[in-house]
């Protein structure tokens, strides 16, 4: 049998099996293809994330970008498009670049340079998952490696400050959104009912979008019009990741929350979203400031 | 250069008659800084994406047939051409050092006097190895960008097939763009011939070539009223 693989990345919440947009594409595409892999997360401890994420390690091959990894995954005979046409393969490198140039910026934006999202959501989350002094540095790191790939890649003239190119990826990414809603239709999948990677790509970005709870939320607004898409992400997650409500590791890190309110770390969101008092989203700001 | 290519294509696959000037302040003139750009009456208009939408807003599209789907498909294959084969230009020109030092520097820099020249190229040089490294193509090896262009060949090749354009009858802004790409890379002189020799591996991706050179560059050649160095800077696939 092939030799077991192991898979490094980032963990999840809000339902997902990871919040990075890489690490969910490799993922799903290891449940799609029937690939046995172990899923460490990276949590807080001193082995740390060195440089990229996510990371496959078999044996002694290390390796480490989504499309190298997805390679390597073919090689070991785990396909998940055997059946596509020539010209289906064609069009998944297509979209995947339409992704990648058109709703990337805007999900990295969200992520990584919106203000209140970064701080508010972002690196609480991600530092409580790398260890210290490093989760002083990482996040901060990270940021700036997003803002500056935004600005590079979109932000030349006639775009001259940061709101127009802001304002410009975010129109890009609704139009990509909406490119992609008109491909999916009412088909189950991209390529018919079975998925392959372009489906892994697709459920890759949108599901951190469509799950993420931020305070700017005008991605996720735009993305919660277009129901085959939202339907297309809840129909991967309950079919090949089986995360519900009644999940048991759930129901323990619900357990944790009471324990560890006081900690800016775990602001209690879960417990919110749970409580049947309305308003829930919203008095979750309030419940992270109280001490 | 690839884009101009691709401009004209589109222009006169659209009917638009268009006359190709050369200025060594181009890039200054341009209203986002870069070419080519048209100049229509009193507007200015830069880049494939607005050009387009310019020309649609006067009332020639190219792509009003389609249907959404095949609208989409389109603008996914554009991307993939702008993410691959433009980035692999870019790649080739200014982060292989043999082609910046013996070809990009010394034709990026010739209008300039010493040393001008030589600060603006390599001004441009960072800029681009920058953006590079951005979006993680500073740690590929040439072989790993010629593979790209290769795989990115091979689905334009796919998606191809046998048709004479992208949406069969009919050429695109799809087909203005690929063929502004491809035809830049079959015809510029490099230290290497890999790069063309790539695109030359698929057979009905240089015929695609050869029919728009034909039916949209060739009976424009003697309309066109550019300077002498525009002239003698015109290449053909049919030499």
């Amino acid at each position: 049998m092939a030799a077991p693989m192991e898979l490094s990345c980032w963990g999840g919440d809000w339902g997902l099996p990871s919040l990075h947009p890489e690490s969910l594409t490799v993922m799903a595409y290891a449940k799609f293809s029937g690939a046995p892999l172990t899923v460490n997360t990276i949590n807080n401890s001193w082995r740390t994330p060195k440089g990229d994420v996510p990371v496959l390690i078999s044996e002694d091959t290390v390796i480490s970008q989504p499309a190298k990894i997805l390679n390597f995954l073919r090689k070991q005979k785990y396909n998940a498009d055997y059946e596509l046409s020539a010209k289906q393969g064609a069009d998944t490198l297509a979209y995947i670049a339409l992704l990648e140039e058109k709703l990337l910026p805007a999900l990295l934006h969200t992520f990584w340079v919106e203000a209140e999202n970064y701080c508010s959501v972002t690196k609480p989350w991600f530092a409580s998952r790398i260890p210290f002094p490093l989760s002083l540095y990482l996040p901060g790191k990270m940021s700036r490696e997003a803002l500056n790939r935004i600005l590079l890649t979109k932000g030349g003239p006639p775009l001259y400050s940061l709101t127009e190119v802001e304002a410009q990826i975010y129109r890009d990414a609704k139009e990509c959104l909406n490119l992609l809603s008109k491909r999916l239709g009412t088909s189950q999948f991209f390529f018919g009912n079975t998925p392959t990677t372009l489906d892994a790509f697709v459920f890759g970005f949108l599901a951190p979008v469509y799950k993420v709870c931020f305070p700017r939320v005008q991605l996720q607004e735009h993305l919660k019009q277009l129901p085959n898409l939202c339907r297309f992400c809840d129909d991967i997650l309950t079919c090949y990741f089986r995360l519900t409500v009644s999940d048991p590791a759930l129901i323990i890190s619900l357990q944790m929350d009471d324990n560890l309110r006081k900690s800016p770390q775990h602001p209690p969101r879960k417990l919110t979203t749970l409580k049947l008092a309305a308003g829930g989203e919203e008095s979750s700001p309030l419940n992270r400031l109280s001490p | 250069m690839p884009k101009s290519q691709a401009i004209q294509a589109f222009l006169q696959m659209c009917n638009l008659p268009v006359r190709v000037v050369c200025r060594a302040n181009a890039e200054y003139m341009s209203p986002s800084g870069k070419v080519p750009f048209i100049h229509v009456g009193n507007q200015v208009v830069s880049e494939l994406g607005p050009i387009v939408q310019f020309v649609k807003a006067k009332g020639h599209s190219l792509s009003d047939g389609l249907d959404e789907v095949q609208k989409a498909e389109m603008k996914a294959y554009m991307e993939l051409v702008n993410n691959m084969l433009l980035t692999a230009e870019l790649y080739l020109q200014w982060c292989d050092d043999v082609t910046v030092e013996e070809i990009t520097h010394p034709r990026y820099g010739s209008p300039y006097p010493w040393p001008l020249n030589r600060i603006l190229a390599y001004q441009k040089q960072w800029e681009i190895r920058r953006k590079m490294k951005a979006i993680g193509w500073a740690g590929k090896s040439l072989e790993q960008v010629l593979e790209d262009v290769d795989q990115c060949c091979q689905a334009l090749s796919q998606r191809l097939g046998t048709q004479p354009y992208f949406f069969n009858k009919q050429p695109t802004e799809l087909d203005a763009l690929v063929f502004g790409h491809l035809f830049t890379i079959l015809t510029t002189q490099l230290t290497t011939d890999e790069l063309s020799e790539k695109v030359k591996n698929y057979g009905n991706l240089t015929a695609f070539c050869r029919r728009i050179e034909q039916q949209y560059f060739e009976g424009h050649d003697k309309d066109n009223s550019g300077t002498a160095a525009a002239r003698s800077a015109k290449r053909s696939l049919l030499r």
